[in-house]
């Protein structure tokens, strides 16, 4: 589950010598686009270039693309959309799972913003992206619509109630499988840490994201634990109802790196001073909640004068 | 439905200590929730907290036992509405009834005799109800008498009259009867008496809500181990109300429905009673009962219960092995396959039928079939060899010949390789291996 630039793909020795060339690739990006998008596309063609300095200058051209999207993505909020879309790609697998998407949360895996799934709904009607009105708000802060639930309800084959959009604590959005991210409540600090798919190490929590994973995966509702996207911890609406982003107190090294400067802007935008980011701890600090909490006080994280989370 | 991971951590003591194993007590809570640990690992949880977290990890529908020794018939501990969420763990009693105005030794010796043996596995009719149809407190003890002589099995004692279920208790209480029924009429005494002799009891209502409220009554007399009847008696009532039984015990955990539930059927063509005992066994009944005592009638019934309370999640597999059929020699021909049952069987059934005593070498591929496992590389020069060799083929038949199931005719050169064997290409489908037995073995 990627897109953009973050798609790995390798051959194995074993497909070279069968006669597999990289040529292949093209024909089946040509064949799925055909077959995916008939009512779009009618020819297609497929240019791959080997040549890594080439890579490096058309990956120029291609990141302002993403930013202009990325951009355009951010001057809509939760609140200036009518509806949301559902995302229920991933059901072959996890047949109880729904994500809803907004435009302040996309997809968990990351790969489906509000943009993406709204797009896919106008080529494709009966695919699995579908509209979701908002109507029958029951609880703004929380994110909770008479109409959300609903979908969820009959689109999680009647197992999930009701879900919220902006707690992880209270009701929160199943997972599927495939989440960049999963964050899961550290009670001794009071807070929330995230772990990645890319960091196999120990967490705080005592469990690696693949253990974490074990247990909030398939579909089900594990208050104090959720899978999400990384981009998912620069919105507005991150945890919103639980206290937002004041509440991290833990993060992988990578992620606070690669999430860079917008991290440190939101954390100004939300109060919290351009400072917080250092103040929420990653391996180099520690991998327990032992080893954490002195920084964490020392650095006089916000999360711990916070209110209860539990 | 238990607890999630969140609502176990608050009761835990919280300190990280690591005696559990588990890194954290949030690890080690998120385990018990997925049932991957047991609370006995910690050591220092406080004894208020392991009540509170035993009760509210209660199965939803407790379980109750009738009978005794080899013959505990277990009913209820269900978890699932639908077997595809996880499995029933408990299958459904069958009950054979028996009036105590027939010939209660005739029937009750066909009873015992019922038995039946197919795919490697044993059909067993594990209950029978004793019904006191004559209103005659004494004829319905002798009935219950003469039945406990003739079977060993689990009984339901059924009469509404508790100066016959006395009785009849007198003679059959150490068998651990389910005692059938408490009524609103006669609940105190009927509670007594199965209370008394600890016998499981149904409480039966006329509705939902008065068996709702009855086995409070019940409950309030102190007997805990019941059964449930909501009194109904026709097909599609009786499916519904079953229905709310597991629905309100599982889902919304309503106490009074925590029981499993008994159901009566009543048709009296034995093919409509079948067909209506399936309706029972399919949703949501842990006993039915039944007066059909025939084995034509009764194996469609077991066999569907047998398909219902297998592990959905588990491909049913044989013992990977290697068979004989008949009584081979060391020049009897061989036949691989793999440990998926239904594939297994079929193959036997055919290579009994072609009537040339053989061997049959099923392959672990984990209980799936021929192209599926070989798809998965379960199925392999390697492994096949690896198996040929672990049940030493070589010593048990002179010639160095196998037969592989036709869809795999791909793996032939591989396989002689490997093996050293010679290896023969079989009929694609089994139902080919009788012609291809007699074309090539006889």
């Amino acid at each position: 589950m990627a897109q953009r630039d973050t798609v790995w793909m390798r051959i194995s020795k074993h497909a070279a010598e069968k006669g597999f060339k990289i040529r292949d690739f093209g024909e089946l990006l040509v064949a799925k686009f055909k077959d995916e998008f008939p009512s779009i596309v009618d020819r297609v063609q497929v240019t791959l270039i080997t040549d890594a300095d080439k890579v490096e200058e058309e990956l120029k051209r291609a990141q302002e693309f993403y930013n202009a999207r990325d951009e355009r993505l951010k001057g809509l909020t939760d609140e200036s959309v009518e509806e949301f879309y559902s995302c229920i790609l991933c059901q072959s697998f996890a047949p109880n799972h729904v994500c809803v998407v907004t435009p302040e949360r996309l997809g968990l895996c990351g790969a489906v913003s509000w943009l993406d799934a709204k797009a896919a709904y106008e080529i494709d009607a009966t695919g699995p992206n579908r509209p979701i009105k908002k109507e029958g708000l029951i609880d703004e802060e929380k994110g909770i619509w008479e109409s959300t639930n609903e979908y969820v309800y009959v689109n999680t084959n009647r197992s999930i109630e009701e879900c919220s959009m902006y707690s992880f604590m209270d009701r929160p959005m199943t997972s599927c499988g495939c989440f960049e991210c999963i964050m899961a409540i550290l009670p001794e600090a009071n807070g929330v840490m995230i772990t990645t798919r890319e960091y196999g190490g120990d967490t705080p929590v005592g469990m690696t994201f693949s253990t974490l994973a074990g247990s909030v995966g398939g579909g089900v509702q594990t208050p104090g634990f959720m899978g999400h996207g990384r981009a998912y911890v620069l919105s507005k609406k991150f945890i919103s109802a639980d206290g937002g982003l004041g509440r991290v107190v833990w993060m992988p090294k990578e992620l606070k790196d690669s999430l860079g400067d917008e991290l440190r802007e939101r954390a100004e935008e939300e109060g919290l001073g351009a400072d917080f980011v250092d103040k929420v701890a990653d391996e180099t600090v520690g991998t327990t909640a032992d080893e954490i909490l002195p920084y964490l006080e020392e650095k006089g994280h916000p999360a711990l004068t916070m209110d209860p989370l539990m | 439905m238990g607890l999630t991971g969140l609502e176990i951590y608050k009761h835990l003591p919280k300190t990280n200590c690591k005696d559990c194993g588990s890194p954290t007590c949030l690890a080690f809570a998120m385990a018990l929730a997925a049932g991957k640990a047991s609370l006995d690992a910690c050591p220092h949880v406080t004894d208020e907290a392991k009540e509170a977290l035993d009760s509210a990890s209660a199965p939803p529908i407790k379980l109750v036992k009738v009978g005794t020794g080899d013959h505990v018939v277990e009913l209820g501990e269900e978890t699932e509405i639908f077997r595809h969420d996880k499995r029933f763990f408990h299958p459904t009693g069958v009950a054979v009834l028996i009036s105590d105005t027939e010939d209660v030794a005739a029937k009750a010796e066909q009873f015992d005799n019922l038995e039946f043996h197919r795919v490697g596995m044993d059909f067993i009719t594990d209950m029978v109800a004793v019904k006191c149809d004559s209103g005659d407190a004494a004829k319905f003890k002798e009935a219950v008498e003469t039945v406990a002589g003739k079977t060993e099995k689990a009984m339901v004692l059924m009469a509404d009259d508790p100066a016959a279920m006395e009785a009849a208790l007198e003679v059959v209480a150490d068998r651990k009867p389910l005692v059938c029924a408490a009524t609103a009429d006669n609940f105190e005494k009927m509670t007594e008496l199965a209370k008394g002799k600890e016998c499981p009891l149904v409480v039966q209502g006329k509705d939902l809500n008065e068996t709702a409220e009855l086995v409070g009554k019940v409950e309030g007399l102190g007997h805990k181990d019941l059964v449930l009847d909501s009194g109904a008696r026709e097909t599609s009532k009786v499916l519904a109300d079953l229905t709310q039984f597991r629905r309100l015990a599982v889902r919304k955990k309503f106490r009074p429905f925590g029981y499993p539930a008994i159901a009566f059927a009543t048709k009296e063509d034995p093919r409509e009673e079948v067909i209506q005992a399936g309706v029972y066994l399919s949703k949501y009944a842990d006993v039915v009962v039944l007066k059909a005592c025939e084995k034509q009638q009764l194996l469609p019934l077991l066999s569907w219960r047998l398909n219902l309370y297998t592990d959905p999640q588990k491909p049913i597999a044989v013992e990977a092995k290697l068979y004989d059929v008949g009584e081979p020699t060391e020049d009897s021909p061989v036949y691989l396959t793999t440990n998926f049952s239904l594939t297994y069987f079929i193959v036997e059934g055919e290579v009994e039928s072609s009537r040339i005593p053989s061997r049959i070498l099923s392959v672990d591929t984990g209980g799936v079939s021929v192209l599926t496992a070989y798809a998965d590389n379960k199925f392999s020069a390697e492994t096949i060899t690896e198996a040929m060799k672990a049940c030493g083929l070589e010593d048990k038949v002179k010639h160095k010949k196998i037969v592989i199931p036709g869809h795999v005719a791909v793996l032939k050169g591989a396989l002689e390789e490997e093996s050293g064997w010679e290896v023969v290409v079989g009929p694609r489908e089994a139902s080919g291996i009788t012609k291809f037995a007699k074309d090539n073995f006889s």
